[in-house]
């Protein structure tokens, strides 16, 4: 299974590739910002999950989140953020995100999380 | 101007519950406040040049200012360790980083607990200094609260007024 990770934090894309690495995630494509997530991700070949911070230079998670969804691409999104302010969580469901991680979070919230939006295959 | 002495206790409450939410959640560490107190005043006349690192965020809205987390290299070092196994004998780019990040989910979690608050987080910004380096204007008057993870200490100093009605 294959995750596009985007996020302008090197340190918190470390964090969750090596969480992700050690799930039943194949690969984890990495971005710094929207624009470069967009770059990547191309007309969404391949890829089963988008997992987004919210705050980021270029482009943010939620214009991403817009932008992926605009496309008419169907793939689960979780966007990853400290943001849980209720109007911020409306607008984030409203434009197509599925399920939101909350930081902090260990290694178990992460696996439910996935399991949520993304579960393991049976063959694994 | 000082924070109003309950509004000092939310606030300060909301630091210290964020910080065992993160050490225990990220790292699977524990973090125990150690002391709380008003920062020396005397900070402007004795700055000194300390090798630690402090991390700056800014408050908008219902609450005006700062929160600071002042990091000494070896707390630094640690968290950078702890966080993404990241080795290093002094303060590089990613230990800054690293100690970005933990600030920014600390106010995270601070924003979250402080839900009778309308506040904005700034972006946060790392400086090479040191607690003793850090000066306010006169009409702020910062509280110092200290932590310790795995015998490294740390402070949290908060820089915070009412925004005026």
């Amino acid at each position: 299974m294959k995750v596009l990770l985007v996020d302008d934090s090197g340190v918190m894309r470390k964090i969750i590739a090596r969480g992700l690495n050690s799930l039943w995630i194949d690969q984890v494509v990495e971005a710094a910002d929207g624009v470069e997530a967009l770059a990547a991700f191309g007309d969404g070949e391949g890829f089963d999950l988008v997992l987004t911070d919210w705050n980021m230079p270029n482009m943010n998670g939620l214009e991403l989140v817009q932008a992926i969804r605009g496309a008419g691409h169907r793939l689960p999104i979780m966007m990853v953020t400290t943001e849980t302010e209720k109007t911020q969580v409306l607008k984030a469901i409203q434009a197509g995100v599925n399920d939101y991680l909350v930081k902090p979070f260990d290694q178990e919230m992460l696996q439910l999380k996935l399991e949520r939006v993304l579960p393991k295959p049976q063959s694994v | 101007m000082a924070l109003c002495i309950d509004t000092e206790t939310t606030v300060v409450d909301a630091i210290s519950a964020s910080m065992i939410d993160v050490f225990s959640m990220m790292v699977g560490e524990e973090v125990v406040a150690t002391a709380q107190h008003p920062l020396a005043s005397s900070a402007f006349s004795n700055a000194t040049h300390e090798n630690a690192l402090t991390i700056v965020m800014g408050f908008s809205g219902d609450l005006v200012g700062s929160l600071c987390l002042c990091l000494p290299e070896k707390a630094a070092l640690r968290w950078a360790e702890l966080l993404i196994e990241h080795q290093s004998t002094e303060i590089d780019q990613v230990v800054v980083d690293a100690a970005s990040e933990l600030a920014n989910i600390i106010v995270g979690g601070v924003k979250r607990r402080l839900s009778d608050y309308q506040v904005t987080m700034s972006l946060p910004s790392a400086i090479r200094a040191g607690e003793s380096s850090l000066v306010f204007a006169s009409n702020i008057l910062p509280i110092q609260v200290g932590y310790r993870f795995c015998n490294c200490d740390l402070s949290i100093v908060v820089a915070l007024v009412r925004a005026p009605a």
